[in-house]
């Protein structure tokens, strides 16, 4: 555990990261105490991190919504047994996994729904040598091909390659070996692949 | 795959998930395999592509309308702490109340003395026979005199008990020969 926190700490660029990371405890501390603005600054700084999480692992912008409030109202009730040593970000993204992964389950059943374009905002695509593949269509195609992957791999890959955390950050989070995460992010990975050949 | 390196091998090589030494292994692998080059080409291809998905970011709107449900609902939840905190706070008052009341009334109760059972003796003659004596007397206990030397008088000794009960005295004749 002491491990994980080491290496969340190493990702980041020590001085502004540090900074942030006291910006942050002293944010709980006032939002613990009470202090309802406090709160709703913590929101407003993690509000996209979550949200986006959220809707590349359950693929629905309702769903992710709902995901979302359910991290910070959580969020809100067990701030006080966060461990303030400990950074925070990683905690707030295991607990939009876990709150994905109920939502997810809970909505198996649910028909896949297609993102709705209108909801989403895209970078401007001018500079990217691959902006042929990245038509709405194409993403509509990527997020539905998300989707059907398994759920330990769609979670793994997202976190991996979407959110650019290391397998030893996605191993932690997950709560599972790094041979296992490897091994996860590797079939997805060959998944994808096959899905970017069909879309040629 | 036509070579010792399988395609899972390949697919955390092209994002340097593979451990150093094995990393080290694949490259020096592909300049000498034409199938392997090719399909990490396809890989990273492939990668780039899903990595697009990065750019994507969800609206302000749709942050804005969890921000405002989130704070309602905190807004509530807050009120509904706060209001069992009162009430927490009201059952905790009431309780010391409760418990200062009954510690003083037992304090009152025990400061009162009890009314003890009051043990009376008369001395009686012994022809005159067992005689309950009228006046109460006062120390309780007067039968165990101590002896006063000479020889024993021949008396006999009426204890009355007298009990929390008005109605109930209890009179004992006692022999002071050993009867």
């Amino acid at each position: 555990m002491e491990q994980a926190g080491a290496w969340w700490m190493a990702w980041r660029d020590a001085g502004g990261e540090a900074r942030a990371e006291a910006e942050i405890a002293l944010l709980i501390e006032r939002a613990v105490a009470g202090d309802h603005s406090a709160f709703e600054q913590i929101l407003v700084r993690y509000e996209r991190r979550v949200l986006t999480l959220a809707w590349r692992l359950l693929g629905k912008l309702e769903d992710a919504q709902d995901a979302s409030q359910e991290v910070f109202l959580r969020t809100f009730r067990f701030l006080h047994r966060f461990d303030r040593r400990r950074p925070f970000e990683p905690w707030l993204v295991r607990m939009t996994v876990n709150v994905c992964r109920d939502v997810g389950r809970k909505r198996m059943r649910d028909a896949g729904v297609a993102l709705n374009p209108e909801t989403l905002e895209s970078a401007p695509t001018g500079t990217d040598p691959h902006s042929e593949f990245t038509s709405a269509e194409d993403r509509r195609m990527l997020h539905g091909l998300l989707r059907e992957l398994p759920e330990k791999e769609r979670t793994a890959l997202v976190l991996r390659d979407l959110e650019g955390l290391s397998t030893a950050e996605v191993a932690e989070i997950l709560g599972s070996s790094e041979v296992t995460v490897r091994s996860q992010i590797s079939k997805a990975r060959l998944k994808i692949r096959k899905a970017v050949e069909r879309m040629k | 795959m036509r070579c010792h390196h399988s395609e899972d091998d390949l697919a955390l090589y092209v994002e340097s998930d593979l451990s150093w030494a094995r990393h080290c292994e694949v490259e020096a692998h592909l300049p000498e395999c034409e199938a392997c080059r090719a399909f990490v080409a396809e890989l990273r291809e492939s990668q780039a592509v899903f990595k697009s998905l990065r750019a994507e970011m969800v609206s302000a709107a749709a942050l804005s309308e969890v921000r405002k449900r989130v704070l309602a609902e905190v807004a509530v939840s807050h009120g509904r702490f706060a209001w069992g905190r009162w009430l927490y706070a009201m059952a905790g008052l009431a309780c010391v109340v409760v418990a200062v009341v009954v510690a003083r009334y037992e304090w009152r109760r025990m400061d009162t003395p009890a009314k003890p059972l009051v043990i009376e003796a008369a001395q009686v003659e012994p022809s005159d026979g067992p005689k309950p004596s009228a006046k109460p007397t006062t120390p309780a206990l007067r039968a165990t005199r101590p002896f006063q030397g000479g020889e024993k008088p021949k008396q006999q000794v009426v204890m009355k008990l007298l009990t929390d009960d008005p109605d109930i005295v209890i009179y004992w004749l006692i022999d002071q020969n050993g009867g």
